[in-house]
Order: structure tokens, then sequence, then C-alpha cells
């Protein structure tokens, strides 16, 4: 029986490779994730067949067996393993740090209560004049 | 513990001590001319500049002030040397501490050093995490959305390859890298989005990757921690943050066209985001809600008031070195602010953005559909002949919705130019071995029926794949057939054997018809439609993890209209699949309309072709 998904093992970087390939494409076969990862580095087959069939026992991903290849999915949401490794002291420590190297187009800190009003009420108008 | 008793003795140390308290003064003042010129300047460009060459200002300040207060010490240094050795084999001889009464500016610099070290260090591991996140919990992202981002750097003239990842790790679209740009979306933000949300995203990530954004962040975050203790830095370094998104913003609007339907992008973005319950981290950047502002309210980008505020920094800058000068000459001399030039370059008149903003709002992918026939001639026969084969579906809906000669010349050249093999130099091998095969195609493979060799199955292969590795040809057969070896084709796979049958030598199957993908146009939810090997086509919609329950419609129809396929579905949580019969081979079209439970529909339409 799959341990409880409150208290899964943290993934280590290759197991959050094949679960960032998960949460992006859906439900997989072991085929569909190899070809998304050697298109980034080379990867064998088999290695990825096996990562996944261990992955399947801590409990981190999902296997469905119905159809004759074996179909697997993330156990958790993204968000839930993100808040877990962002609990890390390390992340907790330095993320800020890392935040202001990093540029993109929504900032790291969230908007506040008053400015999400504010965005929504803009965004209601801009949809009433292109409506 | 001594030794830095003993040091904080030395004159080095006081130097060190007094430039860092001179630098209070000093860090303040470029400070408030700093927030004077903010207060005139409008265009962001020149806001930037101004807050770069403050930060510039900051650094060389201190830097000018112990150049200036060096030669005082430098004459005291050799006495106090020797007495600082002798002092010290005092000290080692017979163990009795020196009693040294340390004026209390002496504590300074090495309190400074303890702090700024430390800063150093977290600036440092802040560093490696991020760098981390390139490598760390990433995935490939789909090769439309990769050559996508290609076509968009080539319109923003960025000459570096840039990568685009998924990547489970990263809260927002980022960009991290100088000279090896990578681009992380979070997973699923791509599929979850409209084409021309998703686009106007990777030009402003582009735009941070076009402007050395990285190495100027680098730099800033080294002027920050040496200068750590004084808080005008950080103002002002924050600053620099902020006006460098604006100057982002406007770079996409000037790409892109419409500068509301972009802060409508970014608000969507941003409200849908703090639905999702993450721990919230410290604050870099501008408010968006104030980006949002200032891209939807053009008034506040006024007449531009730069030549004025030149002058004005100028002079106060002139002013405050006379006054502030005689009155410190006493205990340490001042340096000239050496930020008046670079500010007042940075202050000229640049072209602002609102004056270039096209007309009115093309989101690229929105006109697919539009029909080729308003190209011109020779630039319809460059589309449809010379590149027919090589030009991408991106590239080529790009291409149509180029409305100008001046443009379409401009993507031509920048086509060819990401394609170059060694771009820099004149040659451009890649161009000149395409236009080689399509004269070889047109020599050797012309059909007996008159088709062009180009247009023969044969000639597109040669074009697309270059020639074969080997030729097995058995022209006496009845029908005569040849089969081509390629030893490796990117994309498809090693050994790939072509065969050609019949007078006119017509492929018995096409290698690349595996990977048949199509995209949908229109305000609905992306679309995605697969043709499978065995014409079998799955159609699927990837939604966003929060989306409520939808209805989703299709109407498949040939494209001479009879209906094909209906199916009516509800799709909750994180999409939708469908796979259609084989169908038969030929173009289709799909019109998809969903229905949200608070009645809001959108309706999009998708073209696909079965061969």
């Amino acid at each position: 029986m799959p341990p409880k998904p409150s208290h899964l093992p943290r993934p280590t970087d290759s197991e959050l490779e094949i679960l960032t390939v998960l949460w992006s494409r859906g439900p997989s076969t072991v085929r569909d994730v190899h070809e998304t990862i050697v298109q980034s580095r080379p990867a064998q087959y088999t290695t990825v067949l096996k990562l996944l069939q261990i992955m399947a026992e801590k409990g981190l991903v999902r296997r469905d067996e119905k159809q004759r290849a074996h179909v697997y999915e993330a156990s958790r949401p993204r968000e839930e393993t993100q808040r877990q490794l962002a609990g890390d002291l390390l992340q907790r420590a330095f993320g800020g740090s890392a935040k202001s190297l990093m540029m993109g187009a929504l900032s790291a800190r969230k908007a506040s209560k008053k400015e999400l009003a504010e965005l929504k009420k803009f965004l209601e108008e801009y949809e009433g004049e292109s409506r | 513990m001594n030794a830095i008793q003993l040091w904080m003795h030395t004159p080095a140390a006081a130097v060190v001590g007094w430039t860092l308290i001179h630098f209070l003064w000093q860090g303040a003042a470029i400070a408030l001319l700093l927030a004077a010129a903010m207060a005139v300047l409008r265009d962001s460009r020149a806001r930037y500049g101004a807050a770069c060459a403050a930060l510039a200002a900051m650094i060389a300040a201190p830097a000018i002030t112990l150049a200036l207060l060096w030669p005082s010490a430098a004459a005291v240094a050799v006495p106090l040397t020797r007495r600082f050795a002798i002092n010290w084999f005092a000290v080692a001889a017979d163990d009795a501490p020196l009693r040294l009464s340390a004026p209390w500016y002496a504590w300074i610099a090495p309190c400074w050093f303890v702090g700024a070290l430390a800063v150093c260090a977290w600036r440092a591991a802040g560093w490696y995490a991020a760098h981390g996140l390139r490598t760390r919990g990433v995935c490939a992202i789909s090769p439309q959305w990769q050559s996508r981002v290609a076509v968009l750097a080539g319109e923003l003239r960025v000459t570096r390859p840039v990568r685009l990842l998924e990547s489970c790790l990263a809260e927002v679209p980022v960009a991290i890298g100088w000279l090896r740009p990578v681009i992380l979306l979070p997973v699923g933000l791509a599929a979850g989005l409209r084409a021309e949300q998703v686009e106007a995203l990777l030009l402003h990530e582009l735009a941070h990757i076009r402007r050395c954004d990285y190495l100027v962040n680098l730099l800033q975050t080294a002027i920050e921690s040496v200068l750590f203790y004084h808080p005008a830095v950080w103002w002002v370094s924050n600053a620099i943050r902020a006006e460098r998104e604006n100057c982002c913003d406007d770079l996409v609007v000037r790409v892109h066209g419409d500068a509301r339907a972009y802060a409508a992008t970014l608000a969507t973005l941003e409200t849908a985001r703090c639905r999702a319950p993450l721990p919230a981290v410290s604050a870099n950047g501008g408010r968006l809600i104030d980006r949002v502002r200032r891209l939807t309210n053009p008034a506040q980008s006024g007449v531009s008031a730069a030549p004025v505020v030149t002058g004005l920094v100028a002079l106060a800058t002139i002013v405050a070195a006379l006054v502030v000068w005689p009155s410190h000459r006493a205990t340490a001399a001042t340096p000239q602010d050496p930020a008046a030039p670079q500010r007042a370059a940075a202050a000229q008149p640049q072209p602002r953005a609102g004056k270039v903003r096209r007309p009115e709002a093309v989101p690229v992918l929105a006109q697919v559909g539009e029909s080729t026939l308003t190209i011109p001639e020779r630039y319809r026969k460059w589309l449809t002949q010379d590149v027919a084969y090589i030009i991408s579906d991106v590239e080529r809906s790009t291409f149509e919705t180029l409305r100008s000669d001046s443009e379409r010349e401009h993507f031509i050249e920048q086509f060819w130019e990401r394609r170059d093999p060694t771009p820099g130099t004149p040659e451009n091998e890649y161009k000149e071995e395409h236009y080689r095969r399509i004269a070889y195609t047109n020599q050797h493979f012309g059909a007996p029926s008159g088709l062009a060799g180009w247009k023969t199955d044969r000639g597109r292969i040669y074009i697309t794949y270059g020639p074969p590795d080997q030729i097995e040809a058995h022209p006496n057969n009845v029908p005569p057939s040849q089969q081509w070896l390629y030893k490796f084709i990117e994309g498809i796979g090693q050994n790939v054997i072509i065969e050609f049958t019949g007078d006119d030598y017509r492929m018995t199957m096409d290698p690349s018809v595996a990977h048949n993908v199509f995209f949908s146009t229109g305000n609905g939810p992306r679309v995605i439609v697969e043709v499978q090997p065995d014409r079998s086509v799955v159609i699927s919609v990837p939604l966003a993890q929060e989306s409520s329950p939808y209805v989703l419609r299709g109407d498949v129809t040939t494209a001479r209209g009879p209906i094909v396929s209906t199916f009516e579905d509800v799709a909750v949580g994180s999409g939708f699949k469908k796979t259609l019969g084989p169908l038969q081979p030929g173009d289709y079209d799909m019109q998809f309309a969903t229905k949200n439970t608070r009645g809001e529909r959108t309706s999009s339409h998708v073209t696909f072709t079965v061969r």
C-alpha cells in the first residue's frame, strides 16, 4: 500500500524531472516520458522505466495498468510538491536572494488584496470594452 | 582578535572608515538627485538610464574618496607599519595584551567588512540557487513553442540562442542567464493560456535577454552587497528593477501592438496566480498594478522633458559639489560627482514607445487563417516556392500577418540568419545549400507530366533532408522504383528508407507523417489536434488547473463542408482528450466551442490535414 500523500518522501532531482514531465503532459506512458526527456539530455529508456517503477513504489506516481502500456500519473499536484520543496531551510534562507537574480513579467511578490481588487476592476472594464 | 585590533590602528583602516562615513552623505545626495530626475523623466529608458547612472555614481563615489584620502595615509604608513610589526612581536613574546584605545571610527571598517562578507555570501548562495533552477525540475517544452521562441527572438533581434523549458519550481515565468539564457515557464502555464498570452510573456522575457538585464542585475547586486549599509543604495537598486520591467513592457508593446491587451494578460495571470496558495516571498521589481496603470494610461507619458532635466541635473551636481567641497576638505577630500556626464547621456531624448506603436492590435497567431492573396507576388513566391518545405507553421503565419514590404524583407533576412550555421560571416551556407538543392531537383527530378522537379515527391524529400546517403535505383522494373537511404534524419530516426515508385516516382510513405500536430486559433482554450500514423486523430484541450467545469462541443467537417464527426463532453479539472477513429486522407476543419458554468462562451478553430 502506498504511503499517505502527506508523508511522501522528497523527490530526488531525477525524480523531480520526471514529475515535471508528468505535470506538463498529464498521464503518460514510459515512452512519452522518455521522449520528452531526451529532448533536453541523453537518457536511457530503461533508466526512465526503472525510475518510474521506484517512484510508483514510493508513492510519488500512480500507475494505471488497465491499458497495455502502463500509464503513469503524478500522485500529487505540483503546488503541493513545490510547497514541500520551498519549505526547505536552504530555500527559505536564500529564496529572496535568488529571486532578485531572476527576471520575469510577474514579480516574485504577489499582489496585495487591494491591488488585486484594482486589477480585477481593470480587467472587467477591459472586457467590457472589447465586447 | 589581536590582529584585527592592531589593523584597526593602521591608517588604512581609518581611511576605509572615513570613506564609508562620507558615503553616507554622498549616497543620500545621489539618491536625492535621482529622485529629482525621476520626478521629471517619463520615458522608461531614460528613467532606467538615470537610475543605473546613479548606482554607478554610488560605487564611484567611495572609490574616488578612497583615492583622495589615501596619500595622507600613505605618508604615515611606513613608520606605522614598522610599529605594527614590533607590537605584533611584543604581543607574541610577553603575552600581555596591548591596550590600545581605538577611536570610534576605527570600528567601522571591520564591522563593514564582516557585514559585506555576509551579504556577499547570501547573494552567492542565491545565485547558486537561481542557477540550479536551470537544470533542476525542468523538462523540454513542445517543439512548437521552442520554434515560436526562436521566431520571437528574431523579431526582437536577440542574437544568443534561447532555451525554453518548463519548470516545476518556478512560480512565474523567468529568464535566467546571460551568455546561455534560459526561459523557464511554470509547468502547464503554456497549455493553460491562450497563445497570444504566452507570447506576450515570452516577449517580456526575451526583452530581458536582449537588454542583457541579467548581467546588469549581477553588477547591481554586487554594488548592493558592497554598500549594503546605505538604504539609498537599496532604494536606487529597486528603482532600477522597477524601471527595467517598464522598459521590457514597452518593448513588448512595440512588437506586439496592443498595450491594453498586454496589460489585461498580466492582470489575468496575476489574479489567477493569487488564487494558488503558495508562500509569498520578498518583494522585488515594480508593483504589477503600477505597471498596468502605466501601460493603460498613456496620458502619464507626457512630453519628454529630457533636455531640461539634463541641464537641471548637471547644474544641481555642480552646485552640490561646490557647496560640499570646502566644508569637507578639512577631514577628507570630496569626490566630484562622476555621474553627471553619464546621467546627461542617459537623459538624452529617445524615441518614445508610444510613437512607434502599431496602430491596431495584431495578435500574431490570431491571423493564421488569413489568405495569402494580399501578399505581393514576389513574396508569395518566396513563401510558397522558395522556402515552402522548410518554413515552420508559426513562421508562415507570422509572415502572412506582415503588412509592409520592408517588414517582409526584414523577416526574410532574419529567416536565413536564424538558420546560418556560421552567423557573423557574410556567407550563409544554409541558404546556399538550400538553393543548390532546389536547382538540383529541377534539373534531375522533373516529372513526365511536366511537374517541376522541386514539386515532386523526390524533390520535396531532397530539399527537406538533403542528398540521401545511398540510392538503390531500379529504372527497368515495371513500375520503376527507387529507394533512398538516409543514415539519420533528425526528429525521425536512423536508417530511414524512403521508397518512390511509378513513372512519376511517387513516395509510398511520408517519413514525417508520424508527427502531425495542429493548434487552434480563436479566443478559446488552446486545442491541440494530433494526427496519428494510423490516421486516427487525438483532440486534446489542456485546461488550467483551477478552471471550472466546461461543456465542450466540436464539429469536424471536411474542407468541402460535410460533417464528419460531432462530439460534446464535459471537462473538469486539468483537461480533455478525445480520439476520433481513423479519417480518410484530406483537409479537415474543426469548430470548437466551450461554455463554462458561468455561461461564458469561447470558440476556436483548427484546420488540419490527414495524409
